[in-house]
């Protein structure tokens, strides 16, 4: 009985293969098919093929990671700044956050709630913080965003003195401003704003004790944002050079003017995107469209670090000095940085032959994530930290390197 | 009254009792499998194991044809993924393809198999891609639960050599990894 209705299942309708309802027997199926087939093929092997990397090791690269076991706050946000006063790490987010140097657990910094310096809270914004080595400066403002005042402290945040900078600013270029960042060179601070003039660069004069236009006489404001300054280490005359997105200005505080230069300068509009310094007198400039520009000694040379690709922050790396290597973000694609070897020349990408870090750690830490910008203690020129901003939880956005027995460590979350 | 009842279910049971362990040639069926994917151990190009391997468990599916030679062996192809999750946060996708043999036994209503494949393997991790040599083998066991399904569960044992060449041979390894999955077989 059973056999019999085994048979009865056999013939029952083969939907699936059923010649019967079939428009075109299989032969004539598989001519009408064979040549999208084979284009489909064809894609898929270039696509995959195109895609192997015979330098890369998967399973390697793998076992040669490091669990990255960061602060939480470190996770999805974005490290916009990082200063030190010899004692504590600051770095800023919204808020800013500190531990001490050799400790291990960040906390937020709490700033005064208003004149009352006394009165402290961790309730505020703060779009802006730089260090001179020594004290520190918090930029708070309003849920505007509005400036309503830059605070120093010298003792790690245990008091504040109120800087009146809101005054100053206001009564030089308007109300509602807005700061865009803090930045210590040389112990000078200077503070970029921005609100219905544009855009322009204070600087606190000790002397006065008051925040004072760092432009010439002849810039009151500017029509593009201000990036970065630095200062090019001489003390005499001391020179800082700054970047809006698409000039070039240098000078002393005070007088700060538009460079000049007329053979290769970096001025590209919309197109500047990171400065820096070596503290000997050479500044370098990167740009968006893959240059970098150089300037020592009263001229302006470039090279191409990688060609049409959009650069961002940059850093002289000067460890190991038998092998100093420019490291610069990448602005798009995988993101990340990439190091320039001046010497070969040659550039470095994807974690691979880097001096800074080893390709799975790179894999692991950096890449895909949009490079903020470096930072070294003035003090310390064996720890490099990288700002990141990350997008997705999970991940970290403020990661340390130390060099020690003639290597960079490789990239720790903090 | 009942124990009339209960014969007479039990006769309804044998009368739609589909259960034929036995495939005839021509047979064809379709399998998608699901489950866990346990990372085991990778093995550097001299054979010494890299330690940790730095992976977590994952997941992994796969989609299977299959089609019967005779009444006990069957070949077909196969297309899988796989996710595991690195210590760094990274993730490692592969995905294999391959033809496959497999020899299938049972008793009803229930199938055993033991199986081998050979194909290709893409591998994907930060944005560097691979494409390795693959060979699973393992084996499962289902159950007819009409005439057309099979449900079942399976275990394969992933065997991936990261073939690299020229100066490039010290990358070579060898990875492993075991597939733990349930499934649904389709039989036409």
């Amino acid at each position: 009985m059973l056999n019999m209705l085994n048979k009865i299942r056999k013939r029952e309708p083969k939907f699936f293969l059923n010649t019967g309802t079939r428009e075109y027997p299989r032969k004539r199926i598989c001519a009408l098919y064979k040549k999208p087939q084979n284009i489909f093929v064809a894609i898929l092997i270039i696509l995959t093929i195109s895609s192997c990397d015979n330098t890369f090791s998967i399973f390697q690269s793998i076992g040669q990671e490091k669990k990255q076991l960061g602060a939480e706050l470190f996770k999805a946000t974005t490290v916009r700044a990082m200063g030190s006063d010899g004692t504590n790490y600051y770095a800023l987010m919204s808020k800013v956050v500190y531990k001490p140097i050799a400790g291990s657990s960040w906390q937020v910094l709490p700033l005064p709630v208003g004149d009352d310096t006394e009165n402290k809270d961790i309730d505020y914004f703060a779009p802006g913080l730089a260090s001179d080595g020594s004290t520190i400066f918090v930029a708070k403002a309003d849920s505007n965003n509005n400036l309503k005042d830059i605070y120093s402290s010298s003792n790690g945040g245990a008091s504040w003195t109120a800087m009146d900078a809101k005054k100053d600013i206001d009564a030089a270029i308007g109300s509602d401003i807005k700061v865009d960042w803090l930045k210590c060179e040389n112990k000078t601070l200077f503070v970029a704003v921005h609100g219905s003039a544009g855009y322009s660069l204070f600087y606190y004069d000790v002397a006065s004790t008051s925040f004072k236009n760092a432009f010439d006489s002849t810039i009151s404001s500017l029509s593009e944002p201000l990036v970065d300054i630095v200062w090019d280490g001489l003390s005499s005359p001391a020179t800082y050079w700054l970047i809006s997105s698409s000039k070039v200005y240098s000078g002393a505080e005070g007088s700060i003017a538009e460079d000049t230069s007329a053979t290769n300068n970096p001025a590209l509009s919309n197109g500047l995107v990171g400065i820096a310094s070596d503290g000997a007198g050479r500044i370098l400039v990167s740009r968006s469209d893959g240059i970098i520009y150089s300037y020592l000694s009263g001229s302006w040379t470039n090279f191409t670090a990688k060609s049409s690709t959009a650069l961002g922050p940059l850093i002289l790396l000067n460890q190991p000095s038998t092998s100093k290597r420019i490291l610069v973000a990448r602005g798009a694609s995988t993101l990340g940085y990439m190091e320039y070897d001046e010497a070969s020349p040659a550039i470095y990408e994807n974690g691979k032959d880097f001096v800074s870090t080893s390709q799975s750690i790179y894999n692991s830490t950096v890449r895909a994530k949009q490079v903020e910008g470096f930072w070294q203690p003035a003090s310390d020129p064996n720890t490099l930290f990288i700002l990141l901003a990350t997008g997705t939880e999970g991940s970290y956005s403020l990661y340390r390197n130390t060099y020690s027995g003639g290597t960079w460590g490789g990239w720790i979350a903090e | 009254m009942i124990s009339t009842l209960a014969l007479a279910l039990s006769a309804q049971e044998k009368i739609e009792d589909p259960f034929e362990a036995t495939r005839v040639k021509g047979d064809q069926s379709i399998n998608i499998q699901i489950g866990g994917f346990l990372p085991l151990f990778v093995l550097d190009n001299t054979g010494t194991p890299i330690s940790p391997s730095n992976m977590s468990i994952g997941t992994a599916f796969s989609v299977q044809y299959r089609y019967m030679l005779g009444k006990n062996f069957a070949i077909g192809g196969s297309g899988a993924g796989s996710f595991v999750t690195t210590v760094g946060g990274g993730t490692l996708f592969m995905a294999p393809i391959g033809i496959t043999g497999a020899w299938i036994w049972g008793r009803e209503p229930m199938e055993y198999e033991v199986s081998a494949e050979l194909g290709m393997n893409i591998m994907r991790l930060y944005g560097h891609g691979l494409i390795s040599p693959i060979a699973k083998f393992g084996g499962g066991i289902s159950r007819f639960v009409d005439s057309s399904w099979t449900i079942g569960f399976k275990l394969d044992w992933w065997f991936v050599p990261e073939i690299h060449l020229g100066a490039y041979s010290n990358l070579t390894s060898y990875a492993n990894f075991l597939e733990f999955s349930i499934g649904a077989n389709y039989h036409f």
